[in-house]
């Protein structure tokens, strides 16, 4: 028996362009939080990468199977958007790397972004924040690793099971797994103190 | 499933597994009483569970008004332009249709083109032109560095019956007036 969404798709797939309005209504809020939470909270176009999904889902309506959620295959061609957006401004980075080494030298070039693992901080986010939590929090998953951030996004934010997770990132399950632990260390290390201070009382309660 | 048999990473993915309630009640059941026995892990438990709240500190943004009719409109370019590129795809598969029709013009021009060419000598089925491709014939026999000396001494003009040639062209200026 198909749900709604199923029921919507087979509509617009068969030419009714109001049932695509209506999964972009209804879509649009959890396509730009994934968008924003994954390429992080700095990213300036998260709109413009949004809307790309949305004429990617219009373009491409034909490829979804009604055995899978409309949701799943909204974020995986999501993901594939985030992706191309990554690359993108990867290749950008280096083309303009390239160039300044070109013209300065290697000693000036810029740093490689910060690696987590060895538990470095973050760089701080420049933005006047009033909330101090919320600007750390923020900048924590943005640090996160690319993989581990989408994986933690998705199950956190999103509210998506591990296998939904695994089929949206076209991983397995086992992957997933392993992400969300290695995002968790990155996380606990990078806001240990504010972890510390969220403990204390019940560490106090307990003892 | 035993929870000390396994390694610290097989364990902690399980941890995480039972925090975000991926494990079946049996299993989540199993974890619980494992962790009431080790109250170490049960720390470690509560401080990730602490660690997954905070992240309701990162709040998003409310979604713009503008956004949605902005999709239509891209979706309306999208259209057009795919309206564009499934001419040039019908083009394609119009493409044998239009070599065909091609083809056939260009035989039906050569076939024109021949006949015209044919008729032009048949008409003159009489002496002029029998001599002029015995001319040819003649000229195309002679080898290349004697081919200055023969033109030049007239041997070859010489070998036209030039009165037959003016009848002839007397004839059609008659027929042609």
């Amino acid at each position: 028996m198909p749900d709604a969404d199923q029921v919507l798709m087979r509509r617009f797939q068969e030419g009714d362009e109001s049932a695509f309005e209506v999964l972009v209504h209804k879509y649009q809020g959890l396509v730009l939080s994934l968008v924003r939470r994954y390429l992080g909270s700095r990213f300036s176009g998260v709109e413009d990468v949004a809307q790309q999904v949305f004429v990617r889902v219009f373009r491409s309506k034909m490829t979804y199977k009604p055995k899978a959620k409309v949701k799943t295959w909204l974020y995986s061609i999501t993901v594939n958007a985030c992706l191309n957006e990554i690359r993108r401004l990867r290749a950008e980075k280096n083309r303009r790397v390239n160039t300044f080494t070109a013209v300065f030298g290697d000693s000036t070039g810029e740093e490689p972004p910060p690696v987590f693992e060895d538990g470095r901080s973050p760089t701080p986010s420049s933005d006047a924040e009033s909330d101090e939590v919320s600007v750390q929090v923020r900048t924590a998953v943005d640090a996160l690793p690319e993989q581990q951030r989408l994986a933690l996004v998705l199950t956190r934010f999103h509210g998506c099971s591990y296998e939904d997770v695994a089929e949206s990132m076209r991983t397995t399950v086992p992957a997933v797994k392993s992400l969300l632990t290695r995002a968790r260390e990155n996380l606990r290390k990078i806001l240990r103190s504010l972890v510390e201070a969220q403990n204390e009382p019940s560490t106090s309660e307990g003892s | 499933m035993n929870l000390d048999l396994m390694s610290t990473e097989e364990r902690r993915e399980l941890l995480n597994a039972y925090l975000d309630g991926e494990l079946s009640a049996e299993e989540a059941l199993e974890v619980s009483t494992w962790l009431d026995g080790n109250p170490g892990a049960l720390r470690e438990v509560e401080h990730l569970r602490h660690l997954w709240d905070l992240l309701e500190h990162y709040e998003d943004e409310p979604v713009s008004e503008d956004f949605a009719p902005g999709v239509m409109r891209a979706v309306g370019i999208e259209r057009t332009e795919r309206g564009g590129r499934r001419v040039v795809q019908m083009a394609w598969y119009r493409r044998p249709i239009a070599t065909a029709a091609a083809v056939l013009v260009a035989v039906g021009a050569t076939v024109f083109v021949m006949n015209h060419q044919k008729d032009e000598t048949v008409v003159p089925t009489t002496e002029v032109a029998r001599q002029e491709t015995d001319v040819v014939a003649l000229l195309e026999s002679i080898p290349a560095d004697q081919l200055e000396d023969v033109l030049l001494n007239g041997d070859v003009l010489l070998s036209i019956d030039d009165a037959a040639l003016d009848a002839e062209y007397d004839e059609e200026s008659v027929l042609g007036g």
